[in-house]
């Protein structure tokens, strides 16, 4: 009855602190608000908009134009033709993040047989959008490549012509229109003819060699870890609810804070003097320490109902599929945290070193255990080190519910390690609490 | 006597704050051991370890099958181990949903029997797809597959013999190439944002200055209310001089950890800001200046230490990200980025990223150091204007 008491004092006390709901309620759903809009969330803009690419080259306006076609048809560039100077211009002062530069006798000597080289300029402040600029410019290549490669296999000998018969195509070609060249071949010369003839013979195994790049000899079938099937070539499906991968991370790094402060009570009622008073009633220091932990643990239970009721109504976040996977892994967390940080509170002398020392610990726990970046974008030896932190057991367990959309079987390593981290470390803080009563040091 | 009594102020904050040796570690470690470790998941450092493993289980066990996993070259971003046994595709499925491998590739039987007839092999590959390295393998996978796609298709148009020579020689080495290069500073001593540190050094530098100001808004809420500010305004400090000192100690402790932090990044990462000491020097006079006046605006509206802690926090926290102190800001949409260049965070960044990549000075960083002069203004106003109110 009197723990229940304490207990209930504490849950008042704690939420009746308006800093104190901001830090663990409105802090966490804020920063998963900028996570989500920063990254595509919300139905807004997704992270990657239209990237602007200079294209610098003196071309015959047809070549142009079927470049600007390539380009633009990918969605992804908004192509301006412009000089080399002013390209080079935009890029270093980044107001352009790439610039393709092609070399004014580009169709001579592709047409030639030799080998060409274009450029990419890319803004050396602009890793990531100048990366994806690269990226697809060398797939667009490829497929030049590869119908180059495949062709000059079958017809080795068809695809240069030597240098009268290019003169004669060159000739035949000239101009900027379709209709030039269809003049010429009206007038009938025998050079245009011939020319006529070469191309024919060109566009014809060019025909075949398309033709039999349609049949598939190889399905490789995509899967991702969330079990999406994706074709060749396709990227995960954007429509997935981006909170539910930063919601989770969020709600448990706050909860460390405020399982942190609650362990810091015991300090605060030590020095204001409530700690002695409450040992003179008839509670023994194991049950006020079990108070403590209990209210800790309801404490974060209601932290983590609120926190994911609120983003399931302004985030539309996933519950997961099974109604007692979220409650439970919430409640195990809780308790996990409640005994780690109670511990934390026995280990250390006065209220400003816990919330120092706490303070520390969680931010370094956040660091490795994956609530600010996925644990599988670290180093092999942090990703070692976080399956030490309870941040990470708990993460990875909302992740794989809220995520993964797994049920309660999904999670039970996670849940049993959580209760293991709380059972180890309450027994822990009891027998710190007899050492430092024994020790007379605790009031 | 007042520059005296100026100075007096500015000493007896340094000395409290270096006084408590717990606050080195804030001032300090806290944010190298932030700008290391986060240096190291941009990609800065190796981890020491070798590269993720895809593993791949070839139940064909043909030439064919063989030619196609030696084409997985995974370099520095995966490594690929072929198993003994055959395996089955869900072996393959479970090690990646198990987080065991980034990546599975389950070759079936029958791959070289159906690429002899002409028909269509099935093969799977299972990946985390939020991994570099799985994403790495996937795309050198689609390569692999093209590669062979564009040899069978030149096989199927062939009239007579196909030249396997000719095809090998212009896939290895082909005519049409793309060169890419960065435009920047010294683009020959690769100084690019590539390295992850490059961002974080700076980052987590102004990053952990600003948190360190406003989360010491409690100090100033409880030297208002336990009647400190009283006794020295009684003390013939008029509040001009107060405001100054209680806005200089801090300025001049903010700009002794970042100096330090800087330094820091230099010799432990690497990081080179640029060729241009003057901008180096604005900026860290003008950050930390708008750091400590918005500490001393919010203690002026904040009542309790318990309330400064928590509006510290979620100042500190909230413009951190949005200004791109946590990722950069090219890989957010263009509204973010608006809303992040307007904030102090963001135009330090922005400073920072121009210094090092750029090698830009004071005057191609003018708009963002304007910027920052304007915050410093219009905050040291209202710093200025409340404080003095509130003691008066």
């Amino acid at each position: 009855m009197l723990v229940r008491t304490l207990i209930g004092k504490d849950l008042r006390r704690w939420w009746s602190d308006r800093s104190a709901v901001v830090v663990a309620l409105v802090l966490p759903l804020v920063l998963t608000g900028i996570m989500g809009l920063s990254f595509g969330g919300l139905g807004g803009e997704a992270g990657l908009s239209t990237i602007p690419l200079a294209v610098v080259g003196d071309l015959p306006s047809m070549a142009q134009d079927f470049i600007d076609d390539a380009l633009t048809e990918t969605g992804l560039f908004e192509v301006t033709w412009t000089s080399r100077e002013y390209a080079e211009d935009q890029v270093r002062t980044g107001k352009i993040r790439a610039a393709l530069i092609i070399p004014d006798d580009f169709a001579q000597s592709y047409f030639a047989g030799e080998a060409v080289q274009v450029t990419l300029w890319k803004d050396i402040n602009s890793e990531f959008k100048a990366g994806i600029v690269e990226q697809i410019l060398e797939r667009m290549l490829l497929y030049i490549r590869a119908g180059e490669a495949a062709y000059i296999g079958a017809w080795p000998d068809d695809w240069y012509p030597d240098s009268a018969e290019e003169s004669a195509i060159a000739r035949l070609l000239e101009g900027d229109s379709f209709l030039d060249v269809y003049k010429r071949i009206r007038e009938g010369s025998t050079e245009a003819e011939d020319a006529w003839t070469q191309i024919q013979t060109l566009m014809d195994h060019q025909v075949e060699i398309q033709d039999a790049f349609t049949v598939q000899s190889v399905d490789l079938r995509v899967e991702d870890r969330s079990g999406q099937e994706l074709a060749e070539n396709e990227a995960p499906q954007a429509s997935r609810n981006i909170f539910n991968y930063f919601l989770p991370g969020m709600a448990v790094f706050f909860l460390m804070f405020s399982a942190g402060g609650a362990g810091g009570d015991i300090h605060r009622e030590r020095e204001e003097g409530t700690l002695r008073r409450m040992l003179v009633s008839p509670l023994s220091s194991r049950e006020l320490l079990l108070g403590k932990w209990v209210f800790t643990t309801l404490n974060g239970l209601l932290q983590l109902s609120i926190l994911f009721a609120v983003g399931k109504l302004v985030y539309g976040l996933n519950l997961g599929p099974d109604p007692f996977a979220l409650p439970v892994q919430a409640l195990v967390t809780s308790a996990a945290l409640a005994s780690f940080f109670l511990v934390l509170a026995l280990l250390t002398r006065t209220e400003k070193q816990m919330g120092q020392i706490s303070t520390g610990v969680i931010l370094f726990m956040a660091m490795i255990g994956g609530n600010f970046i996925a644990t599988e974008f670290m180093p092999d030896f942090l990703r070692v080190a976080a399956r030490f932190t309870p941040n990470y057991w708990a993460n990875d367990g909302f992740s794989t519910i809220v995520s993964l959309n797994e049920g309660l079987s999904a999670v039970t390593t996670n849940l049993a390690v959580l209760a293991g981290i709380a059972v180890a470390f309450l027994a822990l803080a009891i027998l710190l609490l007899h050492v430092r009563e024994r020790r007379g040091d605790l009031l | 006597m007042r520059l005296n009594v100026l100075i007096a102020l500015i000493d007896v904050h340094i000395r409290k704050v270096l006084a408590d040796k717990s606050n080195l570690f804030w001032l300090f470690g806290m944010p190298m051991m932030f700008s290391i470790l986060m240096g190291m998941m941009f990609g800065s450092f190796d981890g020491g370890s070798g590269p993720p493993e895809v593993r791949v289980y070839d139940a064909d066990r043909s030439e064919a099958s063989r030619d196609l996993i030696a084409q997985l070259d995974g370099g520095e971003a995966y490594a690929v181990a072929v198993s003994d046994t055959v395996g089955s595709e869900e072996m393959a499925r479970t090690l990646v949903n198990d987080g065991r491998r980034t990546a599975t590739l389950y070759i079936p039987a029958g791959l070289a029997d159906s690429l002899s007839i002409g028909g269509t092999a099935r093969l799977f590959f299972f990946h985390d797809a939020d991994r570099f390295s799985a994403q790495s393998a996937r795309t050198d996978m689609e390569m692999a597959i093209f590669r062979l796609e564009a040899e069978r298709a030149g096989r199927r148009a062939a009239a007579i013999d196909f030249d396997q020579a000719r095809f090998d020689s212009l896939w290895s080495e082909p005519r049409l190439t793309l060169e890419s290069e960065f435009l920047g500073r010294r683009e020959q001593v690769e100084l690019k944002l590539d390295k992850g540190a490059q961002h974080t050094g700076p980052a987590y530098a102004l990053m952990f200055v600003m948190m360190f100001m406003l989360m010491s808004v409690r100090d100033v809420v409880s030297e208002r209310r336990n009647g400190t500010l009283t006794r020295l305004r009684l003390g013939a400090a008029s509040p001009g001089l107060l405001a100054g000192g209680m806005l200089l100690g801090p300025w001049v402790m903010g700009l002794v950890q970042m100096t330090v932090l800087l330094v820091l990044n230099a010799v432990v990462m690497g990081i080179d800001y640029g060729d241009s000491l003057a901008s180096l020097v604005l900026l860290m006079l003008l950050f930390t200046g708008v750091a400590t006046s918005l500490a001393l605006v919010l203690a002026t509206f904040c009542r309790t230490p318990g309330q400064a802690d928590g509006v510290g926090m979620t100042a500190s926290l909230t413009m951190a990200p949005l200004g791109g102190l946590w990722w950069p800001l090219e890989v957010v949409p263009s509204f973010m980025q608006k809303i992040g260049l307007v904030l102090p965070t963001g135009q330090g960044i922005t400073i920072f990223h121009d210094m090092i990549g750029r090698g830009y000075g004071v005057v191609e960083n003018g708009a963002n150091f304007l910027g920052l002069g304007i915050w410093l203004v219009v905050l040291l106003g209202i710093a200025t204007l409340r404080f003095r109110r509130l003691i008066d």
